[in-house]
């Protein structure tokens, strides 16, 4: 196999520190993945994805970047994909989901930080993330309060552009947001070179409309009450690459994946037993390579069907308006679709609660685990509101904290059995 | 913990393209493998391999044959998949 070292070492990555990261994939994806039965065939390119996956998406950013493209790397789906694209751009996710960089992160910010964002910081700080390495700029949002500090660590490292997100979705907020969008945009063109006009932002638009579109497809599948056509962790797996991937592969690999799982719902082809317990996930992204919880409640005797959470439908659910004539009009459809996502830092956020019951009805679940990652204050709080909304539906509900540390896993695997065993 | 009895074949390649080209093949030939990461006891370098049961393996070797495409080699393996392990990266 092409080594790859000589392509992270031109990245200034330290190999011999990211080398930890190479062992430890084989063995956690196997027993993840290859240990799961009867998977779509249609996974397999998810699995090439993954089995290279500091290495095939790196190298096409950096063809890119020698074409005279630039490279955004991201942290949250608040940020306009499209300003992006129609701006000739490319837009990528970035390192944060596994305990392998938590500690470089430990070493600027408090243990008392949400490991997501100190694996980030890590992955960047510690040099062992080619996105971090690759991208030509770092487009922040004020979604929490520790990653708003971490920006600022950051910040001393590499150039970041920081989006201001109203906290509450009154319409001079939908219009401030749409300001921001606009700055944004003027940012974007200045950093690229390239003008954004309506044409360029609507075929943008709708690029990433297909993406979400297609994206919606595949969990449309899983709402089949009376078959389980994809495991939660391959749907999973399938969202956290989303972020990473070129938009219109990602779409027409989804679609592909979406035909077979409508096809298998037809013939009744199932990932698990008949009666199989079936789970939604709600709460704090899951960003990958993070697996844990999915795995765990799939070994314990249920199936995910749902994952409400921006690794998950708040991705894809909604869609901006297409066809509009003017950027004015264009980045007010912007707004207006991403302010439609009920991300915890909004106050109030009724809306998060609806979504969830909505869901829940939508994907025929029998129970919900509202997962939150060790000191996310903002999805910890809202827990409270989201449980009791829950029970007060009748729909049992697991609260858990976890964050990607192994420790907890057997006492995970209990409560988890528990709840399980609980719905009957 | 004693290693399993049960060997599995690890195909190996010099590109990510050659794999993906012989999983094509041998999936349109009515053959099973599985994309997977190579494994580490095999080489340090990160990358795609295919993973091959020992039911499977004499009809991926034909494959390989009548293909053409190069491959690095064909690694045995105890298996090591255990989905109770609770291992992640």
């Amino acid at each position: 196999m092409a080594d790859r070292r000589e392509m992270w070492k031109a990245l200034g990555m330290d190999v011999d520190t990211h080398d930890g990261l190479c062992a430890a994939l084989p063995v956690a994806f196997g027993d993840v993945y290859l240990s799961q039965k009867n998977r779509p065939e249609g996974m397999a390119f998810w699995d090439f994805v993954v089995s290279d996956i500091h290495g095939i998406r790196p190298a096409e950013l950096l063809e890119a970047q020698k074409e005279g493209r630039k490279v955004f790397g991201t942290f949250c789906v608040f940020v306009p994909d499209e300003v992006v694209v129609a701006a000739n751009g490319i837009v990528t996710g970035l390192c944060g989901g596994s305990q392998f960089w938590v500690p470089d992160g430990e070493k600027v910010l408090p243990k008392s930080t949400c490991p997501l964002v100190k694996a980030s910081v890590g992955a960047r700080l510690g040099r062992t993330c080619p996105f971090f390495r690759i991208a030509d700029m770092y487009v922040g949002e004020t979604t929490c309060d520790g990653k708003k500090k971490a920006y600022e660590i950051l910040g001393e490292d590499v150039p970041m552009y920081i989006m201001d997100l109203p906290q509450m979705k009154r319409e001079c907020d939908i219009l401030k947001w749409k300001d921001e969008i606009a700055a944004f945009a003027k940012k974007v063109e200045e950093f690229t070179g390239n003008t954004i006009t309506p044409e360029k932002l609507d075929e943008a638009i709708r690029l990433i409309n297909n993406k979400r579109k297609a994206l919606a497809r595949v969990f449309e599948a899983r709402k089949n009450p009376d078959n389980i056509p994809i495991s939660g962790t391959d749907a999973l797996l399938v969202t956290q690459i989303a972020f990473f991937d070129d938009p219109a592969r990602c779409a027409e690999m989804c679609n592909k994946l979406a035909d077979e799982l409508e096809e298998r719902n037809r013939q009744g082809v199932s990932v698990f037993e008949k009666g199989t317990k079936r789970i939604m996930i709600t709460g704090t992204p899951m960003a990958i390579p993070n697996w844990k919880l999915h795995h765990i409640v799939e070994t314990s005797g249920a199936a995910v069907v749902c994952e409400e959470m921006c690794t998950g439908t708040r991705y894809f659910e909604n869609l901006v308006e297409e066809g509009l004539p003017t950027l004015d009009e264009q980045f007010m459809a912007l707004s207006q679709r991403y302010m439609k996502n009920n991300c915890a830092c909004f106050t109030p956020n009724p809306g998060r609660v609806e979504d969830i019951l909505r869901l829940a009805k939508e994907y025929h679940v029998d129970g919900v685990i509202d997962v939150n990652l060790k000191f996310c204050c903002l999805y910890d709080t809202e827990g409270y509101s989201v449980e009791r909304a829950l029970r007060e539906a009748g729909i049992p509900v697991l609260g858990i904290e976890t964050d990607y540390d192994d420790g907890d896993s057997e006492q995970l695997r209990t409560r988890i059995g528990a709840f399980v065993e609980m719905l009957g | 913990m004693e290693p399993s009895a049960i060997i599995d074949y690890y195909v190996l390649f010099h590109n990510h393209t050659e794999g993906m080209a012989l999983y094509q093949y041998i999936r349109s030939h009515g053959a099973n493998a599985r994309i997977c990461p190579v494994p580490r006891s095999v080489s340090a370098c990160c990358g795609m391999s295919l993973l091959v049961l020992e039911e499977d393996i004499a009809a991926v070797r034909r494959c390989v044959e009548d293909s053409g495409i190069s491959i690095a080699g064909i690694a045995e393996l105890p298996r090591d998949i255990n989905p109770h392990r609770d291992r992640y990266c």
